[in-house]
């Protein structure tokens, strides 16, 4: 009981560290931050469009570590680990969508188009939708689990391919401007935006990992009631 | 018979899926000609819907009285082809800066385009500044270096 007590405490000083994060970046995304020299005020919504992608990826990334340990060990945690992650980084991949369109449209001025990484993204996007949906089809525990570590294992491989999509291939979406080897990251955004941007990406990270305690949380209480259940019949 | 009905629409549903991902990434990974793929296949690639994707020519720029058709030329630094367009282009739309447009090559050569779209680059900087549109980002590096 202590051990869950921990737990659920350190869930919240990450509930506490978002919240913090957010009401600073909000703040100095829409009103400290200049605007854009090319685009304008609608570049803000950069402010949540690449933290939205960098929790999704890192949803994605735990989803894969759950996955491996899964296969490795079989041990009930890891899968929990797994399907929450992904769960949340469901959230997470969609908002960026849905962000991006808006900010597509004054832009590039279609919410749309089928380039390379944004076709890449929506498959990511349909993975793990197709993921929770498997989950919840399979009855067999087991079964699903290791169906499920399967998918997440591959559906993760789906990132490096977005992320390369725009070096390999003609697209309309512009390359990276942070995550690349060959130029620093202030040296594409300088800093009035850049640092904005950060504290943006801290904030959703901690908002993420937040909701993912939350929903790992839901996932153990699951696990204890079933063993309750059956340890009350037998 | 259960577990057999599982498999059969699994497999209908994978086969969909991998239909769909083939389709959308065929015409994805070639997401748009340039004007020097394109010169001399005018005729070959007449009335067949294309995207072509270049930097607007500087000064090349024009719209009719009427306020709604915009003519100009897109290049890749080494071909030109003109273009036309009714309707309202984006905000980012502008000579000398990067574009995508939808539509087809006309009997005349001239590409009609139905869609117009602004590619920018990946940089961003406080707008007292001011900042040179790059168009370095407007083709794949890799690309840029094959002969």
């Amino acid at each position: 009981m202590a051990k869950a007590e921990k737990k659920r405490g350190s869930g919240e000083i990450l509930g506490v560290l978002a919240l913090l994060f957010i009401l600073v970046g909000l703040y100095v995304a829409l009103i400290q931050a200049p605007p854009d020299a090319y685009q304008g005020e609608v570049q803000r919504i950069m402010y949540i469009h690449i933290p939205s992608i960098v929790a999704a990826y890192l949803c994605f990334f735990i989803v894969f570590l759950g996955s491996c340990l899964y296969l490795w060990k079989r041990e009930t945690r890891d899968d929990i680990l797994a399907k929450s992650a992904a769960e949340v980084g469901v959230l997470f991949t969609a908002l960026t969508i849905i962000e991006g369109s808006i900010w597509g449209k004054p832009t590039w001025g279609v919410w749309w188009t089928w380039d390379a990484r944004l076709t890449l993204t929506a498959l990511l996007l349909m993975i793990f939708v197709g993921y929770i949906m498997l989950r919840s089809l399979i009855e067999d525990e087991e079964r699903g689990a290791v169906c499920g570590a399967v998918v997440g294992i591959i559906g993760f491989l789906d990132i490096p391919l977005i992320h390369m999509s725009v070096y390999w291939w003609r697209t309309l979406h512009q390359p990276p401007s942070i995550f690349r080897p060959d130029k620093l990251p202030w040296e594409n955004i300088k800093w009035p935006l850049l640092w904005p941007l950060i504290i943006n990406i801290v904030a959703f990270v901690f908002l993420s990992l937040y909701l993912l305690s939350l929903r790992i949380r839901v996932g153990e209480t699951e696990e204890r009631i079933k063993g309750e259940m059956l340890g009350g019949t037998a | 018979m259960r577990s057999r009905r599982f498999i059969i629409g699994g497999v209908i549903i994978l086969a969909a899926l991998f239909y769909l991902i083939y389709g959308g990434m065929r015409q994805a990974m070639v997401y748009f000609v340039t004007p020097a793929e394109l010169q001399g296949q005018e005729a070959k690639s007449q009335g067949k819907f294309l995207r072509v994707g270049g930097m607007v020519v500087k000064g090349s720029l024009q719209r009719d009285p009427d306020g709604l058709t915009y003519r100009f030329q897109l290049t890749d630094g080494s071909a030109v082809i003109p273009v036309r367009f009714h309707g309202v282009p984006p905000d980012l739309f502008a000579d000398g800066k990067g574009a995508v447009a939808e539509g087809k090559i006309g009997a005349d050569g001239v590409f009609v385009a139905t869609t117009i779209m602004a590619k920018h680059a990946e940089e961003y900087s406080p707008a007292e500044h001011g900042k040179p549109f790059s168009p370095r980002s407007f083709i794949p590096a890799a690309e840029e270096k094959r002969p």
